[in-house]
């Protein structure tokens, strides 16, 4: 992809949101009526020290401490599958989202589907495959749902970051009961992190706006971000941390164990909690910043947690240059 | 053709006539709304005229084919429209030519050049969709039909041009194209096949160049390894149109279609049909054929 275009470095994106926000004639953004915010917005860390451990339960205990119950519901699990390169722990890993699939189960979903759609690879059957993501959605029965090919709808975006008004998203989105980001703990050479919240990119439908998602990037990324998660609404997060990625993510990076699942209901405090466990400092990064004006939590105060304590899982993770100015 | 390769198509064409919408077009999957791309690959998959789809009920003031699903122009599929609808019975020459005189007068848009990437970012061919930058798969796609359809023309031959200085500026290290650039921060990001098979139908008028053999080989190389259907019948349309053998990938194509279907994509289906075709020189490559430059 390309960097977002001409008016913006990535040392410019991540202040973005705190120029703006100094300036006094800003236009409005979003609806503030239309973003109700709990008090708090707690969220699980989970010690989950290598992929063969029982994750399913580790997930269903997890989402038990949220209080999270889906009964007849039907769930969207959407992971993070971008690329593979056999070395490295680009996407979510298969294990997780499996474990995921049964935990929704066993808290009471009616259906679970598995639904991405790549901006790098548009190639699905060799993604899944090469992944060992197939044998995961077989073994479950997990039906997958290719977004980027999926039937479209219209729908106006709920805040306007960007000038789009409106983004064609897929029908399984928008059928959906429960949306779950399932990414991959990973730092991000635009952006800084990538995580639950930018990996709502992958719902929009490569068929329409191509490879990669270049509109996204004309209109800036963390804009993007925030218009299409503050559309979309997702309603769960479970981040795999177990190994993420430091240094040149989104896909160039190296891995770096961090040994936890991250999960909780507001996106932003689980994205917040993650730029945490990366010893990195989500005030510094200007999505999540504006994030927390209306759609979740990024105050460590709103974000109590459950299951273990925050320090336990704390591992600096290298960035790119231009990103030092994140380091807690 | 052999027997093994007359099943694989049976089970495919099948799968394609069952899919079928009832307004002629076909969408990604069974079902689904009638799309552009999906319905040029599964009409020229099982050889029906495009006249016999929805897809020129779809055209915009400037020419262009603009799905209602979507409402967006999506040149790259424009691109393949433009080519299916010169191939024989499948449209009219009008009706192709009025497809690329929409393309001859898009762009993709030029950005500031960024130490982040190493490509020419003032080079224009097409886009995805409108106000966006270039990419290969629009520009390959585009480049070969205005080659098909507009090469003896003065915008035609320019726009050849600058598209052709694009695929060679956008070139993996090693060969071969990506979807996005080739070099990221000093880091070489990896050529994948289907938009390497892309960038080679348009280029197959040069075969002799180091760039289509280097691409030629990536796929040669690559494609066996990647087991999915867009890869294996994507190499063979891309191979039998640079004049590589493909009779190994033809039967790796074939066994690939008895072990499944893959995602039962139509779009894949019907590319898959053509490649399995192309043994018997029916409707297959010829499609997709150019007579070479000097």
């Amino acid at each position: 992809m390309t960097p977002p275009p001409g008016r913006i470095t990535r040392r410019e994106f991540v202040t973005t949101a705190a120029a703006l926000a100094a300036g006094g004639c800003r236009p409005r953004r979003f609806r503030p009526d239309d973003f109700a915010r709990p008090a708090e917005s707690p969220v699980a860390l989970i010690a989950a020290p290598h992929y063969g451990v029982d994750l399913a339960d580790l997930i269903t205990r997890g989402l038990r401490t949220l209080d999270v119950d889906l009964t007849g519901a039907r769930v969207l699990l959407k992971p993070n599958l971008v690329e593979f390169e056999p070395e490295s722990v680009i996407n979510t890993h298969p294990a997780v989202i499996g474990a995921t699939a049964v935990a929704c189960r066993r808290l009471g979903a009616r259906e679970v589907v598995v639904a991405e759609g790549p901006g790098h690879r548009r190639d699905l059957e060799y993604l899944l495959a090469s992944t060992r993501t197939l044998p995961v959605l077989r073994d479950e029965r997990l039906p997958f749902v290719d977004l980027n090919h999926d039937d479209v709808a219209a729908v106006p975006l709920r805040t306007w970051y960007t000038d789009l008004g409106t983004l064609a998203l897929p029908q399984t989105v928008l059928d959906a009961d429960v949306i779950v980001s399932l990414p991959k703990l990973k730092t991000h050479h635009w952006a800084g992190l990538t995580c639950a919240m930018k990996n709502l990119f992958g719902v929009v439908p490569g068929a329409v706006y191509g490879w990669p998602k270049n509109v996204l990037h004309f209109k800036g990324i963390g804009e993007s971000i925030l218009d299409i998660v503050a559309t979309v609404r997702p309603h769960l997060a479970i981040v795999d941390g177990i190994i993420g990625m430091e240094g040149d993510g989104p896909i160039l990076g190296t891995p770096r164990p961090a040994g936890v699942l991250i999960m909780g209901r507001d996106v932003v405090a689980v994205d917040a909690t993650a730029a945490r466990v990366m010893a990195l400092r989500p005030e510094g990064i200007g999505y999540l910043r504006e994030a927390a004006r209306f759609l979740g939590h990024l105050d460590a105060a709103r974000i109590p947690m459950r299951g273990e304590r925050l320090e336990r899982f704390v591992t600096p993770f290298r960035v790119l240059p231009a990103f030092e100015g994140l380091r807690a | 053709m052999t027997e093994t390769l007359g099943d694989a198509l049976s089970l495919v064409t099948t799968a394609l006539h069952r899919s079928r919408n009832r307004d002629g077009g076909w969408g990604y999957h069974a079902g689904r709304q009638s799309r552009l791309e999906a319905t040029c690959w599964a009409a020229l998959g099982i050889a029906v005229p495009l006249t016999d789809t929805p897809i020129l009920a779809w055209r915009a003031p400037h020419g262009l084919l603009v799905e209602p699903a979507t409402r967006q122009t999506n040149y790259a599929f424009n691109g393949l429209a433009a080519v299916a609808l010169a191939a024989e019975g499948s449209g009219t020459s009008d009706d192709a030519g009025q497809v690329v005189d929409g393309l001859l007068a898009s762009k993709g848009v030029r950005i500031p050049a960024s130490p982040a990437i190493r490509q020419d970012t003032t080079l224009q061919g097409w886009s995805w969709t409108d106000g966006t930058f270039t990419w290969v798969e629009p520009t390959a796609w585009c480049l070969l039909a205005v080659k098909r359809l507009r090469a003896h023309t003065r915008p035609g031959q320019a726009r050849i041009a600058e598209a052709e200085r694009v695929l060679h500026d956008r070139e993996c290290t090693g060969g071969g194209w990506n979807f996005g650039n080739g070099v990221v921060y000093g880091a070489d990001l990896p050529a994948h096949v289907p938009p390497t098979v892309a960038g080679l139908l348009a280029m197959q008028d040069r075969p002799d160049t180091a760039l289509v053999e280097r691409a030629w080989r990536f796929v040669e190389r690559q494609a066996p390894r990647e087991h999915s259907l867009t890869a294996l019948a994507g190499a063979v349309l891309a191979l039998g149109a640079v004049g590589r053998p493909v009779a190994s990938l033809l039967d790796a194509l074939a066994a690939q279609c008895r072990t499944s279907l893959g995602l039962e994509n139509a779009a894949v289906l019907g590319m898959v049909a053509v490649a399995l075709r192309s043994r018997d020189h029916e409707a297959g490559p010829r499609v997709f054929t150019l007579a070479r430059q000097p």
